[in-house]
């Protein structure tokens, strides 16, 4: 269990932001696409390549049980945004199978396949999975189409809900 | 000593008891969806009660909740309504505020204040705990026992 509990956020930011970054580092159709820690900021609107965004996760509750320390409930927004315009990749189409992906990612026992490496504080972990971390997936929601200001923008997000236990 | 020839079954107690128990649980249930949509309007509203700063100006708080105020316009946008029986929803009155979607999504300018969203991650157990609670003490009032009834 690598998630500190005083930086449970931050710590789970990091770890579901690792193992989107490893997917998109190794594997076909995530490595036409390009993840960004928290949300997207200014500089990295040029859309060469659809953003994956990982936003701030929200604790949604407590599991308490006899003789253990709780384990926390959060909710995870990802998100994807594409352009359509003549910097377009994919338009809408790219943004919903990316969407389709993460959802599908987050709903199937695959996700604990992956090996990814993540620095929580001043330690290292090296190849572990999300499971290792001590996060469990409990579903994921969406996606949702998010109103942008260019119509040739397209965004949707998809909710992942977690178990973090420490 | 005479015994009865016919043995008479009587359930009115037993239906008087589950009507009562109907009435308050349709009572409780009104109660428990007002609670939740007060809430929560309450909490959006503080969400979206941040300082005030001019038109035309950055906000100094950039992407923090409390949203901060220009017109004022989103802070007083936030409405509830009971959609039926069982259901309620709080939500921004789009006329009043038609950019609202945007301060809670973001835009490329602007990072996302979700104020809606983070009012329900924030309350919702507490919320959920008070409906719990009310639905049982209703029950109990009317002579019901809430585990057998509801389970819980």
């Amino acid at each position: 269990m690598a998630i500190r509990r005083k930086y449970s956020v931050s710590d789970v930011q990091k770890v579901i932001h690792a193992l989107i970054a490893k997917l998109i580092s190794a594997t076909a159709p995530w490595s036409s696409w390009q993840a960004v820690y928290g949300y997207p900021e200014g500089e990295v609107f040029n859309f060469t390549k659809l953003l994956v965004y990982i936003d701030t996760p929200i604790k949604t509750g407590t599991i308490t049980h006899q003789g253990g320390r709780p384990a926390v409930t959060m909710e995870i927004t990802l998100g994807c945004w594409n352009s359509g315009g003549d910097e377009g990749t994919g338009g809408v189409e790219e943004c919903d199978i990316a969407a389709g992906h993460l959802l599908d990612l987050f709903g199937d026992v695959d996700v604990y396949n992956t090996q990814f490496t993540v620095t929580l504080g001043a330690t290292t972990y090296t190849n572990k999975t999300l499971y290792d971390h001590g996060i469990i997936v409990t579903g994921s929601t969406g996606p949702r189409n998010i109103p942008v200001e260019d119509p040739l923008e397209y965004r949707r997000e998809i909710t992942a809900s977690l178990i973090v236990t420490f | 000593m005479a015994i009865s020839s016919e043995c008479r079954v009587d359930l009115s107690g037993w239906e008087a008891k589950s009507t009562r128990i109907k009435h308050a649980l349709s009572e409780a249930l009104k109660e428990a969806i007002e609670y939740g949509m007060d809430e929560l309007s309450r909490k959006v509203t503080q969400n979206l009660g941040g300082m005030r700063h001019k038109a035309g100006t950055r906000s100094p708080y950039p992407g923090k909740i409390p949203v901060t105020m220009i017109s004022g316009n989103l802070h007083q946008a936030v409405r509830a309504r009971r959609l039926d029986f069982a259901r309620g929803v709080v939500y921004i009155d789009k006329n009043k505020a038609p950019y609202a979607v945007y301060v809670h999504y973001g835009t490329h300018k602007m990072r996302p204040r979700r104020f809606m969203s983070d009012a329900v991650a924030e309350r919702r157990e507490a919320i959920i705990n008070r409906q719990r609670y009310l639905i049982k003490l209703k029950i109990r009032k009317a002579g019901g026992n809430p585990s057998e009834i509801l389970g819980l």
